[in-house]
């Protein structure tokens, strides 16, 4: 931001007023770092209990996809015109075939594996999600930040009774979805961040700017 | 015909169809840029080896040629502008129609650009730089100066601070003219001006120079003996014939003479063409710091005018490259919020580049002004420049996990070569395993020299990062401008305790690898706090 000298500014963010502070005087007092709350301590939240059985499911119809058109690939070179890839090794159909297998295998059972490593936690202040099995993340959303919230579902999430919470901050492209939530409480949570985030618009001039994060709570 | 009246939709000058059509050409060269521009110099030895290609060639590139004037015109009839009172109104699309409500409390900025055509016919292209909320800019395309004056004054009216910024629209066309050129009596400070000079060492140091150098070596092995397609192909398969010829009648130093002309000679039409490419942007480059706002003034042909907030600046970047090192400058760029998202489905349609305020040569001194004026009394201890010694020092074993990237990379490679060689081909397979073998050395060198550029520092407002390989760049930015925040874990960087931390602005992403997992996410949890508690507006 910047000042113009002689300008006293706007309050700065963390501005405790001390016992001693000077009407009208700026202060700017230090925060320990370990006073800051952290998101180890959080208690995460899992996602629907059925949406490992959804990604299931997509997997399940996916590899049926690969495998007719693979199969019917298979016939129509190696069987109809063998000679297409005379020159190719014996065995690289076999190993193909191996491959496509353990690939569908792999994409059904994952979500057992992955989706009880995902989770969210809704503070007061912002939205945290994690997920990854071998590169894990956490990543955080300000609420007072965000621009807009949307609720998606394909036919599949709406036969498990599903929906995700996509939420936007500026420059945020595609990745920030939340999957997996059941539809009742995506519908509440996008509500309560709505509510947050025009309750932070509205009160951004005037709420005591420390003390406001999730640090003291 | 009469004018509509303020406040009607209205068509822009049928001149903005070649703007229109200038975007096509643009995106399609960008495309072939990007992934096409191989197999069309690989269309080089198919034609000449089948001229028959070249009949149908000559039919498609005229109509290719054509084709965005086309295509250009029906964008131009199908859009409608409306000045409203708080709003501005664009209606457009052939296939897909999008309608753009742009409210001027989200305007960011003012950019105000001139073509020769535009010039030519006193007309003038405005854009409203935004962020958030909207599917696109506002850019109205060929504009007259008195409907860009009253967009002008209408979005002033809501945001003051951007008063001035089309201010050579005011009047007539010949005010604009004069007030374009850089004659309007601007307030404010003049922190640089770069004349011809500048343009020179602006081309010198220009990435594409060495990417031009390489290209023009290219397409000169290309056109080697054999070439037969026609008579300019044949006169210059004629001189290199000749001149192969002559060369190997030549002695030892006179071959070395001539092999260092020939690349004098390449590297002299890319210094040439950057060069240009220099002047033709940044000629007689301006910036002015005027109140809390910066504007940037340059171009020869097409004339640009930058006007960026600084309250608005979300992100600044230093950077030196070798040539630039050598100079003792650095190029400063100033990214605003950038999100173009939908608000009907919620749909990022994309991240547009937009008008960011791009100083392509400055000293130290002025990089540091610079950085003063943007971030103000905030973020006072975080170095802008590259060489700043506060910067830390990511792990030592970011090293290792770049090597291991580079080798993973490479093994495709070396795996189709040990396949080739199996097979019976003329390479050996301890040759490429040998090559293979002293790959690794060199990925680690390579690595090694990432990670001395790699580093970050912080202070209680802001928050900088450096990256390079041979040149080096600094992205600093005030943590309450933050979007979001993310630690990440591989399962390396779990076994050391390691984290990468990825944040998020609204201009993009800034990535700070492989630091201590209690340092990420204390930082983390710092920035949250700036961001809940901060009063201020991010833009």
């Amino acid at each position: 931001m910047a000042a113009e000298p002689g300008d006293p500014g706007p309050a700065e963010d963390p501005a405790p007023a001390g016992p001693e502070a000077p009407p009208g005087f700026f202060l700017n007092g230090e925060v320990p770092l370990d006073a800051l709350p952290g998101v180890e301590t959080v208690d995460w939240l899992p996602l629907h209990p059925r949406f490992a059985r959804r990604l299931q499911v997509g997997a399940v119809i996916r590899s049926v996809a690969y495998v007719a058109a693979a199969g019917g690939l298979h016939i129509t070179v190696l069987v109809r015109n063998p000679g297409v890839f005379g020159a190719a090794p014996p065995w690289l159909p076999a190993l193909l075939w191996i491959l496509l297998v353990a690939f569908c295998t792999w994409s059904v059972l994952w979500p057992l594996i992955a989706v009880p490593r995902r989770g969210y936690v809704v503070r007061e202040k912002d939205l945290l999600h994690k997920s990854g099995v071998f590169w894990r993340s956490v990543k955080a959303f300000p609420f007072n930040r965000v621009q807009h919230t949307k609720l998606h579902s394909t036919p599949l999430d709406r036969r498990f009774g599903l929906t995700s919470l996509s939420v936007f901050p500026a420059g945020g492209g595609r990745g920030n979805r939340l999957r997996g939530l059941g539809q009742e409480t995506a519908e509440r949570l996008r509500v309560y961040i709505s509510a947050r985030m025009e309750s932070g618009a509205v009160t951004a001039g005037d709420e005591p700017s420390e003390g406001s994060g999730n640090a003291r709570r | 015909m009469n004018p509509p009246s303020r406040g009607d939709w209205q068509r822009a000058s049928p001149f903005a169809a070649l703007f229109f059509a200038g975007n096509i050409v643009k995106t399609v060269a960008r495309a072939m840029i990007q992934g096409a521009l191989i197999p069309l110099i690989a269309m080089v030895p198919l034609v000449r080896d089948h001229p028959g290609i070249l009949g149908v060639l000559l039919f498609v590139l005229p109509a290719s040629l054509l084709l965005p004037f086309v295509a250009g015109t029906v964008q131009w009839a199908r859009f409608r502008f409306r000045i409203a009172e708080d709003r501005l109104l664009i209606h457009q699309g052939v296939f897909k129609r999008t309608a753009l409500d742009l409210p001027y409390e989200r305007v960011q900025g003012i950019t105000v650009r001139r073509s020769p055509v535009d010039r030519l016919f006193g007309l003038v292209t405005v854009a409203l730089d935004t962020a958030g909320s909207i599917e696109a800019e506002g850019r109205l395309p060929s504009i007259r100066t008195d409907v860009a004056h009253h967009l002008h004054s209408s979005v002033t009216a809501l945001r003051p601070w951007l008063g001035g910024a089309a201010a050579a629209d005011r009047g007539d066309s010949a005010l604009a003219d004069a007030g374009l050129a850089g004659a309007a009596p601007h307030r404010g400070r003049e922190l640089l001006k770069l004349g011809p000079a500048d343009m020179v060492r602006i081309g010198l140091a220009n990435r594409n120079f060495i990417f031009v150098a390489a290209l023009v070596g290219l397409l000169g092995d290309l056109l080697q003996p054999g070439n037969l397609m026609d008579p300019v192909l044949e006169a210059i398969e004629a001189g290199v014939d000749s001149a192969a010829s002559a060369f190997s009648g030549l002695g030892a130093l006179a071959q070395v003479v001539f092999g260092v002309v020939l690349i004098a000679s390449i590297a002299g039409v890319a210094f040439f063409l950057t060069v240009t490419s220099a002047f033709l942007r940044h000629h007689n480059f301006t910036l002015r710091h005027e109140g809390d706002r910066f504007r940037s003034h340059a171009g020869l042909l097409t004339q640009r005018e930058v006007v960026v907030g600084a309250p608005k600046i979300q992100q600044l970047t230093v950077s030196q490259g070798l040539v630039l090192r050598w100079l003792r400058r650095y190029r400063l760029r100033a990214l605003p919020a950038a999100a173009f998202v939908s608000a009907e489905d919620g749909h990022t349609v994309g991240l547009d580049v937009p008008d960011v305020l791009d100083v392509p040569l400055l000293g130290d001194q002025l990089a540091e002004d610079v950085r003063a004026l943007v971030f103000g009394r905030e973020a006072g201890a975080i170095p802008i420049l590259p060489r700043g010694k506060r910067f830390k020092r990511v792990s030592p074993w970011y090293v290792r996990a770049l090597a291991l990237r580079y080798s993973l990379f490479s093994a495709p490679v070396f795996g189709l070569l040990l396949l080739e060689a199996w097979r019976g081909r003329p390479i050996s397979v301890s040759t490429i395993l040998t090559w293979w073998a002293a790959s690794i050395p060199v990925a680690a060198l390579a690595a090694w020299q990432r990670w001395r550029r790699q580093g970050y520092v912080y202070d209680r407002d802001g928050l900088a990062s450096r990256s390079g390989f041979l040149g080096s760049e600094v992205k600093a930015f005030l943590v309450r401008k933050v979007q979001a925040a993310t630690v990440r874990q591989s399962p390396l960087q779990r076994r050391k305790d390691l984290s990468t931390l990825q944040i998020q602005l609204a201009c993009g992403k800034i990535t700070v690898p492989y630091i201590d997992r209690s340092v990420a996410c204390a930082l983390r949890d710092y920035i949250l706090y700036r961001v809940e508690s901060s009063r201020r507006p991010w833009h």
